[in-house]
Parts: C-alpha cells; sequence; structure tokens
C-alpha cells in the first residue's frame, strides 16, 4: 500500500547547524547533543511536497524526490519511519548532508571484546573506519556511553555512510574489529 | 502575527480571559469530533451570518475599523507586507493606495467566488498592495520561509510569517462556511497527509502562527456587522480537533482537553550559585536547580552582565576568560515558551594567574596534578604525564591529606623533594603556582629553577597562597623544576601554571607585516573581503554586545566572506589574534 508522506525542506540556515557555544559538563552530553540536534520535525523547515513512502529512500540520496523547481538538487538528510516524514536539504553543501558526530545502538552492532574503561570512555580511543562509499579510511574517535556507541569524526563525513555497513578498527590494535551493520 | 504574540499573551494574562467557549457557540456540542464537529460550527457560522457586506463601499468602511493597525490607527495593515515600504509594506496610511485581496482566489472558487458572497466576506478579503496582490494572482498557497511574502520554485505563494496563520484561519472559515465552493486543496499545495480533504500547510501554519491580537481585532470587528465569527480565531485548536494534524493553542481548555496553552509561568530563581573551580581561563559554576510548572529548558550563564553561553544543567564551565582578573557570574533559568527566571545571586571569581592590565599576557601550560598516579602516603619517587608533558617528582606524597582545595581535587607533596618537567617549547615568562603547607612544619620557600638556572623563590605557609614568579623571561625550550633541598617541610603545590615567552621585537614585527584590512566597509549585499591574515584563518563576527553570529571558516588572505543576512549595524570582525569593526549596510 502507498503512503503518502510529507516531504519538508530544512533551510541551510536553520538554526539547527548553529555552532552554539556551549560548554558541556561531560563529553556524553556534548556527543548526545549534537546527535539529538538533527531529529527533525515538522517545525524545523517547510513542506515542499510529498512522497510515496519512506522506505525508497536512503540517507543522502538525491534521485526520486521528485520535487522540481529547485535551484540546486534536493538530498535525503533525515528520515523518520515513525511519522512518515522525510527531510530534504537543497545544494551538496548544505550542512544537514554532513556530519561530525554519528551516534549507534549498540544492538546494530558486533561489539566483541570491546570494554573501555571510564577513563577511555570520556577520552575516546582513536579509531579508523572503513566505509564502502568512502575511498579512504576515515579517522574518528569513539565513545561508548551506555548502550550507545558515538563516532566523532576528525572531519565531516557524509551522512551516508550510517546506512551501510562500518568496519572499525582499533589505531592500537587494542581490541578486534568492530562492525556496524 | 508572530510579532504581536507576546502582547497577545500578556493581555490574556492579565485579563481573566474565557477558558471556555463563549455563549456564541452555546448550540455546538463539543464532544463532537472531525467533520461532525465541522457540520455544527458549519450550521452556527452560516445561520448566524445574517448580514452581509458591499464589495466596494462595505469593505471600504469595515477595513478602516477591522484592518486599523493597533500600532498606529490612521494606518491599515496589508497582509503579506513585512517591510516599512515599497511593494511589501506592511502598515500603510488608509488615505494611501490598497486594493482588496480575495486570500480564497476568486478564480479558483467552484464557481468563481466573484464580489458578493464569498467574494465580499469581511472574513475573508484583506486590504493589499496593489502590485503585492497582482503578484499574487491566484496562486496556490506554499510553504516557505522567512518575513517576506514570494513565489516559491513550485510555483506557489508564501505569505510571509506574520501572515501564514492568518491565512490558515481564513481558508478555514472559508471552507466550514462556503464547503464545496471553497476546498482548501484547489487553493493549497500538497501534501494532505492528516485529512485527505485537508492541506498540511495550512495546519502547520496555525500552529505556527498562533492568533494575534489583530486578527481578534478583526473578528469582532466584522462579527459586529456580519454577526458570524470565524470560530479558528476564537480557537484554533478547533482546527487540529476537525483535521487531526499537530496540536493548536486550545484557548479553551475548560471546554474540552488538549492542544497546547501557553506557559506564562517563569521558572523559579536558580538560588546558591557558586564557583566549584577555576583556572587561569576557566570558572566552573554550579546551582540549585530551578522548578517549573512545565520545566526548566536551559540556563543562561551571564558573564560581567553579557550573557556567555546556555547549559542544560544546573553546572557550567565558562572558558575563554582571561588570567588574573576579576568576572562576576550570575544564572538565569529559562523554560521552552522563553519564560525567564530573576536573577541568581551574583558571584565574584578572579581567575588564576598574574594579573596585569594592559599586558597581554596568555597562559602558556598548566599541570593541575589531576593525572598523578595511585594516591599513596608515602614520599616516593613519581612520574606520569599529562598535556603531552611528562613530570618526575621525588620525595612525594598524592593521598587525600595533602590535598589543597577538597578530596575531589588532586596535588602533590614533596618533602626535601624536586618537581621537575621534561622539555616544553615556547619559553616562559611568568610561572604561578598554589602552595600550602598540610601539616605543622615552619613557612619557607622552594626554589624554581629554569634550564637549572635559579629565577626565583616560591613561599610556602599554612594558608593556602597562589604564588606568581614575574619576569622570568627564558625564549625557547625550557625545563621547570621546583626543589627543596634543605628543610624537611611538607609542602603542597597545585594549579602550576605559566606564561610563554618571546621576544616583543619579533612580534612587534610579526605584528607590522599582519594589519587586517577589511574592504568594503560599510559592507554591502552581505559579503566582503579581508586581507592581512594567515592562510586559512576562522573568523568570527560578533556583534557590539558580545555575541557571536557567525563563524566562518577556512578564509584565505584577500578572500571573500559571505554573511548570513544580518540586521543592519556594527559587527566586530575577529581573526586568530586581529579584529576590526565592520559596518553592515
Amino acid at each position: 500500500m502507498i503512503n503518502k508522506g510529507q516531504i519538508v525542506e530544512i533551510p541551510p540556515t536553520s538554526s539547527i547547524y548553529n555552532d552554539d557555544e556551549v560548554v558541556f559538563s561531560s563529553k556524553k552530553d556534548e556527543l548526545i547533543r549534537k546527535t539529538a540536534k538533527r531529529n527533525y520535525g515538522l517545525f524545523d523547515g517547510f513542506l515542499v511536497g510529498e512522497h510515496q513512502g519512506v522506505e525508497q529512500f536512503k540517507l543522502g540520496q538525491r534521485k526520486g524526490i521528485n520535487v522540481g523547481g529547485k535551484a540546486a538538487p534536493l538530498y535525503v538528510i533525515g528520515i523518520n519511519a515513525a511519522t512518515n516524514q522525510l527531510f530534504v536539504g537543497k545544494g551538496e553543501d548544505h550542512p544537514g548532508l554532513w556530519t561530525d558526530v554519528l551516534s549507534f545502538s549498540t544492538d546494530r552492532i558486533e561489539l566483541n571484546d570491546l570494554n573501555p574503561s571510564p577513563e577511555e570512555s570520556e577520552l575516546g580511543i582513536a579509531v579508523s573506519i572503513h566505509s564502502p562509499i568512502a575511498d579512504i579510511d576515515i579517522i574518528a574517535t569513539l565513545y561508548l556511553f551506555d548502550s550507545t556507541l558515538f563516532l566523532e569524526f576528525e572531519a565531516p563525513v557524509s551522512i551516508a555512510i550510517q546506512d551501510h555497513p562500518l568496519e572499525i578498527y582499533f589505531e592500537d590494535h587494542s581490541a578486534s574489529t568492530i562492525k556496524i551493520i | 502575527m508572530k510579532l504581536k504574540f507576546s502582547f497577545f499573551a500578556s493581555v490574556m494574562s492579565f485579563v481573566a480571559f474565557a477558558q471556555s467557549a463563549p455563549s456564541y457557540y452555546s448550540g455546538v456540542n463539543f464532544s463532537k469530533t472531525k467533520n461532525e464537529l465541522k457540520n455544527d460550527l458549519a450550521t452556527l457560522i452560516t445561520t448566524t451570518h445574517t448580514q452581509t457586506i458591499s464589495y466596494s463601499e462595505g469593505l471600504k468602511n469595515l477595513f478602516k475599523t477591522s484592518d486599523a493597525d493597533p500600532a498606529n490607527p490612521s494606518n491599515l495593515l496589508l497582509i503579506y507586507g513585512s517591510q516599512a515600504s515599497g511593494t511589501h509594506q506592511r502598515s500603510r496610511p488608509y488615505t494611501g493606495q490598497w486594493n482588496r485581496e480575495h486570500v480564497y482566489a476568486k478564480s479558483k472558487g467552484t464557481p468563481n467566488l466573484g464580489e458578493s458572497g464569498p467574494g465580499s466576506d469581511g472574513h475573508h478579503l484583506r486590504p493589499a498592495d496593489n502590485t503585492l496582490n497582482s503578484t499574487r494572482g491566484s496562486l496556490l498557497f506554499d510553504d516557505g520561509t522567512g518575513a517576506t511574502a514570494y513565489k516559491t520554485s513550485r510555483g506557489g505563494w508564501y505569505p510571509g510569517e506574520e501572515w501564514k496563520g492568518d491565512v490558515a484561519r481564513i481558508l478555514m472559515y472559508m471552507y466550514v462556511r462556503y464547503n464545496s465552493r471553497c476546498l482548501p486543496l484547489n487553493i493549497t499545495m500538497n501534501p494532505a497527509t492528516y485529512s485527505s480533504d485537508f492541506p498540511d500547510i495550512l495546519l502547520k501554519w496555525n500552529v505556527e502562527d498562533p492568533v494575534s491580537a489583530f486578527e481578534i481585532q478583526r473578528n469582532n470587528v466584522v462579527a459586529g456587522i456580519q454577526k458570524n465569527r470565524n470560530p479558528f480565531i476564537d480557537n484554533p485548536y478547533l482546527a487540529t480537533v476537525i483535521w487531526g494534524g499537530p496540536a493548536a493553542q486550545n484557548t479553551w481548555p475548560d471546554t474540552f482537553n488538549g492542544g497546547t496553552t501557553v506557559d506564562t509561568e517563569a521558572p523559579s530563581t536558580p538560588l546558591n550559585l557558586v564557583s566549584t573551580n577555576s583556572s587561569a581561563t576557566t570558572v566552573s559554576l554550579a546551582w540549585s536547580a530551578s522548578s517549573d510548572n512545565i520545566g526548566v529548558a536551559g540556563y543562561d550563564i551571564y558573564v560581567d552582565n553579557v550573557l556567555k553561553t546556555t547549559v542544560s544543567t544546573n553546572s557550567g564551565t565558562v572558558t575563554g576568560l582571561t588570567q588574573g582578573t576579576e568576572y562576576s557570574f550570575y544564572v538565569v533559568a529559562k523554560d521552552a515558551a522563553g519564560n525567564r527566571s530573576g536573577n541568581s545571586n551574583t558571584i565574584v571569581v578572579r581567575t588564576s594567574g598574574p594579573g596585569n592590565p594592559g599586558e597581554a599576557e596568555m597562559t602558556c601550560g598548566t599541570e593541575d596534578f589531576e593525572n598523578i598516579p595511585a594516591t599513596n602516603s608515602s614520599y616516593l619517587d613519581r612520574e606520569w604525564s599529562n598535556k603531552g608533558i611528562v613530570w618526575t617528582a621525588t620525595f612525594a606524597r598524592t593521598d587525600k591529606q595533602i590535598y589543597i582545595d577538597g578530596d575531589a581535587n588532586k596535588a602533590i607533596c614533596l618533602r626535601k623533594g624536586s618537581l621537575k618537567s621534561s622539555t616544553i617549547s615556547g619559553g616562559i615568562g611568568s610561572l604561578t603556582v598554589k602552595t600550602y603547607l598540610p601539616f605543622a612544619d615552619s613557612n619557607g620557600s622552594y626554589t624554581l629553577k629554569i634550564n637549572g638556572v635559579v629565577k626565583g623563590q616560591i613561599p610556602y605557609s599554612k594558608t593556602a597562597t597562589n604564588v606568581t614568579i614575574s619576569n622570568i623571561n627564558v625564549e625557547g625550550n625550557i625545563v621547570i623544576e621546583l626543589v627543596d633541598d634543605t628543610t624537611s617541610n611538607r609542602v603542597s603545590f597545585d594549579n602550576l601554571s605559566w606564561t610563554c615567552y618571546t621576544k616583543l621585537a619579533t612580534e612587534d614585527a610579526a605584528a607590522k607585516n599582519q594589519k587586517l584590512t577589511v574592504y568594503p566597509n560599510p559592507v554591502k549585499n552581505n559579503q566582503f573581503y579581508m586581507s592581512g591574515i594567515d592562510k586559512s584563518e576562522t573568523v568570527k563576527i560578533y556583534s557590539l554586545n558580545g555575541q557571536l553570529v557567525q563563524t566562518i571558516d577556512k578564509v584565505e588572505d584577500k578572500g571573500k566572506v559571505t554573511l548570513h543576512k544580518l540586521p543592519k549595524g556594527v559587527y566586530i570582525v575577529k581573526t586568530k589574534n586581529q579584529s576590526s569593526k565592520i559596518i553592515v549596510e
């Protein structure tokens, strides 16, 4: 059954993307806030059309959005399956297409023997990440809090990488590879 | 009409406002929902619509009172207007030029609305700028952003953020009053996911742009003539009950539950503000959490009466301060609706380090002793690393008994021992360290050596004291050493910091080579060029009250900088080590 839903364009000037100079009392707070800010809602942008079901879309996708008349192509920057909403941004330099931090719930992950000390949790562990959609491995810092794994990247990465399997290598080879599936 | 909403909110909080449906609606059964409720309202606003208004003279007379600008009653507020003058003028003299805008475009009616009946309904027609009215033409309404009305990229009409809620509630009225002749889907773009017969965009606008005092004024004036009312201005939540979608504001919470109400209750004032820690450039604060009827959304931290940062919990650290300087701090709690508590108590904290006003001293390095290995009460050799420096200490004790600032803040205690750094670059100008005698020993002093050369004496006593040795002035690589080989006094140390040192002459030369220039100034079209900077600098734009308004990364020398749409005025452009004022036009 076709389940029509909203397409909401998020303007690049949205306050979501502001670098607010907030001081965080812990790294965990900072990472949670940085990832939570990207939970887009209807009132963060404006309605530009309708889609025929969010399951047809992937993050970073350009084709098939079917909203015409734009000066630059639209890209999928967020998907909310629960509300059947698709969030899009205009142009490939739209801030919503790029991110410094990604979070993964650990049920997507084969954690192997990763068991960071409290100090490692707070300071992070240097890792490099292999993604099938990136030509070179990506340098990042890994944090593990409760049942959420955070990756803080050295340079912004395309949000599309979270839709693909990732392999995480530890720079000091202290633990075996983690796979995010 | 967002701008006027705060006025509306304050009216609500001071006047005993009706919390239930007024008597006009006494025949409506508000336990009904969806189309049943819509049908009841349709009957009401149709049967009570006992007087019509003529298109030409009638509307002209009506607008004089119904659309008078509350701030200037000899002016009319023009729909879609957002600016002080020109085509997009918002407020214009009644005697000036304007015409009658069919918000539901005439030709989109089935059949055409004409200039009588729905085509001259006082709840529907609005005065508008003639040119803007014809630009809008019969375009369907479409969502957009910003204050200004414009034709959207998919060929719709965005009315501007002050008017989109007005448009939504007018079209709701038209649909309920005239039914299939004024279908909302014939005048608004897709999607329609909440209700198959009603556009999402209007339900969104009804929430985003709450009812304004101006709309209430209009509804009352028109109802005084036509005798019927626009129910969606009286209570926007009716739209949520009928067509679904995000909950609008419910002005009759006593009539039915649900929707949002206006939160006017401010959080309680944060109490007991204290400084929990400080260093040369940071001050940590904590305070008792505030309470709120809905919830505290965050706390603003003010430094010297200027908003510095916002935190979500009842503690925070302010960074980027100047060493050896007194700052005053207070915090304010706020809730999601923007209500603000009173100011907390104000405290004054002095950052550590030598305070030499006018002299740009920067902390070069610090050692807080937090990385010392396991705590131990024996006087042994210790080694640890922190911030890239390896520290070694001899005859050093590390247990809580010798701490200076409480059990959670580590320190180190030497007995006829020494503390020595690995090689550090950057030179040293001055050094500050906190000293304290934790046990019954007599006063004395430790010797400070840089690269093995004695540079000063650091006194200690039973009173914890920050001691600064100035004018050390050694360039290049340094090794810091604190040593006592005469007494057996047990002396605790903490909060070690030092400033960098390079000879001034070279700094002057470097400064001369680089003089920041911004052109054109005043800045036009939100773009300017800057020269006299390093490669790939980060440029920050501040407002005059110190608020960071924009950060631009990777600006090259003689490169172009594009600003956000900033309000006109004076701003400060700051690079790594220079700044300049700009005027934005």
